[in-house]
């Protein structure tokens, strides 16, 4: 993982060319940006993501000129998504470990923005898919972010006059370096010096609820500095995070944590499965699945994914109140905070 | 939208601020003896007659005071001592730490160089591979750091692809940000001062013996130490620990050609400047090298002389040297007597 503030440092870099040379060079800048960033820190992650748009590329060329309703045009980017695992996987073709920085996220960029030109109605020009070079290679969110499709940053970009930058913006930059550079290293200190209890078979488990801040502080951090650095060269990305401490239940907690995923897994591996008769339950499960396995090819992942599916595909619908509602509060939370021990730290991950 | 292009570059100012007046301040947390060591090579002081250099070994069997003193009753002539050391298994950064020394002081008389070799066999696969890149850049220059980068290993699994490819390796530009943004939380002194940690005092006495179990002037000929010999109990730990991964260093052991080619490097930076160059090796508990290892030893590095620590303890212990260890790997003060006295007297040949 690079340092959040050398990221932060190559951003302002691109900042900087773009207002000397003018809104029209924001795309430009944060993509050659996130591609020299990339090669400095990463070379073989570059070249993976570079070869992932190449082969985006290929299909919307190969797939744009079929009929809408076809399966190729409809499912045929799907292909795209397994290049994540390259992350897992790289050693079995290199026989050594590579640095595989931001591959996970810029695979699902690139697939999004790939979809949407082939769901479009009017069939998208040529010249359209170099906003899949622009997705994946976003400088602002290019080690972690939210997901988003590059088609968003092509019609903010054709708008007239794109939303200013405000104070607030600003504020969020500097809480969200606050966060990723101060409070998540000073958590990972006070887990070293505080003498949790121990307990048999599970290392450091005491220290999960501390290992979930750390993670929460260092992923919010980012998006923050992600999302509201994004808006200096005016493009707005999804909001990640919406208070997810406000969350009452899973199913509240899947819309306020990692938003951009949440809905990334909805609408493209749940929506369609459920579509082609696969039971809600059963395509949520898969989702969740697919999304554990994205974070990490792991048995630990594995049972994150599956244990969120069934939760949130076996949820009442309906809402708890008084003591029962804060059972559920209690239950969501040690579940969730349970689950990212598993997956992170427990003998499984 | 107004356009304002001073802003990315007032906020740039400011880091780039932060990050010279972080480069100034030396004050990231560090281990003790790392920060003193390096207050130690930058102290505004001529080089040392003799320096002894090595790992946490030297630093518990050498006493730099003690030699001094021994030095000068044998010679008649005051002599300096230094002792640089770092509690490091691999050389890259030993190398970066002595160039700082003999940049900022000079060359040595004479250097008493350890041989930094690993002798646990669960380690081997370790030697060489990247260290914390926060630990080698706190201090370091940016060609310090380019050394240390170029010269580590990351892959024991032979080189299939090229090594700027590999997990842990950075490129320049990379090391060069990582030096920036270290210099950033250098300034701001974080999480030191949020963590209420303070910073290191390497002044007076700590500059130089940088650990509480190390040695410096603490030592005497008329010393009894013979309260510090371990219990029984505690001996059988360390035999068994000593002996349980033990790997004997043999120089033409292919897997030995990383820490070979980088001791001949170590040796090369004192020689360049004239400095007279031993290598020694210190004892470990229960171990026993042959006169055949150290025969090797001296075909390996005909570059350098060679001073056997492992013999004067041999002559001077019992069974085990017993009375001689604080632990599996270091000497109590009763070894470091034994091999300081013998250090200072076989250095006083070489002064007389």
């Amino acid at each position: 993982m690079t340092d959040p503030l050398a990221q932060f440092i190559a951003i302002l870099g691109g900042w900087g060319m773009f207002r000397l040379l003018g809104r029209a060079s924001a795309a430009p800048v944060l993509t050659l940006g996130g591609v020299l960033f990339m090669l400095t820190y990463a070379p073989v992650a570059a070249l993976w993501i570079a070869f992932t748009a190449i082969e985006a590329t290929a299909m919307f060329l190969a797939f744009r000129g079929l009929e809408r309703d076809t399966a190729w045009r409809k499912y045929g980017v799907y292909l795209l998504l397994p290049n994540f695992l390259f992350v897992d996987l790289h050693p079995l073709g290199f026989g050594v470990n590579v640095e595989t920085l931001a591959i996970s996220f810029s695979t699902i960029r690139i697939f999004m923005t790939a979809k949407q030109l082939l769901s479009a109605r009017k069939t998208r020009p040529v010249r359209d898919a170099r906003w899949i070079f622009v997705a994946g290679f976003f400088l602002p969110a290019l080690v972690v972010g939210p997901v988003f499709s590059g088609t968003d940053l092509q019609k903010q970009s054709e708008a007239e006059e794109p939303d200013g930058v405000t104070l607030r913006d600003y504020r969020m930059v500097l809480q969200g370096l606050v966060l990723a550079i101060l409070v998540n290293p000073a958590l990972g200190l006070v887990i070293d010096l505080v003498k949790l209890p121990k307990v048999a078979g599970l290392p450091d488990a005491g220290a999960a609820p501390l290992y979930f801040l750390s993670l929460f502080a260092a992923f919010w951090g980012q998006s923050l500095v992600a999302e509201h650095t994004s808006r200096f060269f005016g493009f707005r990305l999804p909001v990640n995070f919406d208070a997810p401490w406000k969350a009452a239940n899973i199913r509240e907690f899947w819309s306020r944590w990692h938003r951009s995923m949440a809905e990334f897994v909805t609408q493209y591996i749940f929506l369609p499965l459920n579509l082609r008769g696969l039971s809600p339950r059963l395509a949520t499960v898969t989702a969740f699945v697919f999304m554990g396995l994205w974070h990490n090819l792991s048995v630990g992942y594995a049972v994150w994914g599956i244990s969120h599916g069934l939760l949130l595909a076996f949820w009442p619908k309906r809402d708890f109140t008084g003591a029962t509602g804060l059972a559920a509060g209690i239950g969501t939370w040690a579940a969730v905070i349970g689950l990212s021990y598993i997956a992170n730290y427990g003998a499984l991950a | 939208m107004a356009r304002k292009p001073i802003a990315p570059f007032v906020v740039l100012a400011v880091l780039i601020g932060l990050a010279f007046a972080g480069s100034r301040a030396q004050t990231y947390e560090l281990n003790e003896h790392i920060q003193c060591s390096y207050e130690l090579a930058r102290k505004k002081a001529p080089a040392a007659d003799v320096l002894f250099a090595g790992n946490s070994r030297t630093g518990s069997a050498i006493d730099p005071l003690y030699i001094e003193q021994r030095l000068a009753h044998d010679t008649g002539g005051k002599l300096s001592v230094d002792r640089l050391t770092l509690a490091l298994p691999d050389v890259p950064p030993m190398r970066v730490l002595t160039r700082e020394y003999l940049r900022e002081r000079g060359f040595p008389k004479v250097a008493v160089v350890q041989l930094l070799v690993n002798y646990d066999a669960t380690m081997q696969p370790l030697v060489g591979k990247p260290i914390h890149p926060l630990r080698s850049i706190a201090f370091g220059r940016l060609d310090d750091l380019v050394i240390v980068q170029r010269e580590t290993e990351f892959e024991d699994s032979g080189r299939v692809i090229p090594r700027w490819l590999e997990q842990g390796h950075l490129s320049l530009p990379a090391v060069a940000l990582a030096k920036m943004t270290t210099n950033i939380y250098a300034a701001l002194r974080y999480p030191a001062r949020v963590m209420g940690h303070t910073v290191v005092d390497c002044s007076g006495p700590m500059t130089y013996r940088q650990n509480e179990n190390w040695r410096y002037g603490d030592i005497s000929d008329s010393a009894n130490y013979g309260e510090e010999v371990g219990t029984p109990q505690q001996m059988a730990a360390w035999r068994r620990l000593s002996l349980r991964h033990y790997m004997t260093y043999d120089p033409t052991d292919p897997a030995r050609a990383f820490e070979n080619d980088q001791m001949h490097r170590l040796i090369a930076l004192f020689r360049q400047g004239g400095s007279k160059v031993y290598l020694t090796v210190y004892p470990q508990f229960s171990i026993k090298t042959s006169l055949a290892e150290r025969a090797a030893i001296q075909r390996e590095f005909p570059e350098a002389g060679f001073i056997d620590s492992c013999v004067m303890l041999d002559v001077a212990g019992g069974p085990d040297n017993a009375t001689h260890y604080r632990d599996e790997h270091h000497v109590n003060r009763a070894g470091a007597l034994v091999i300081s006295r013998g250090m200072a007297d076989r250095l006083a040949r070489d002064f007389q």
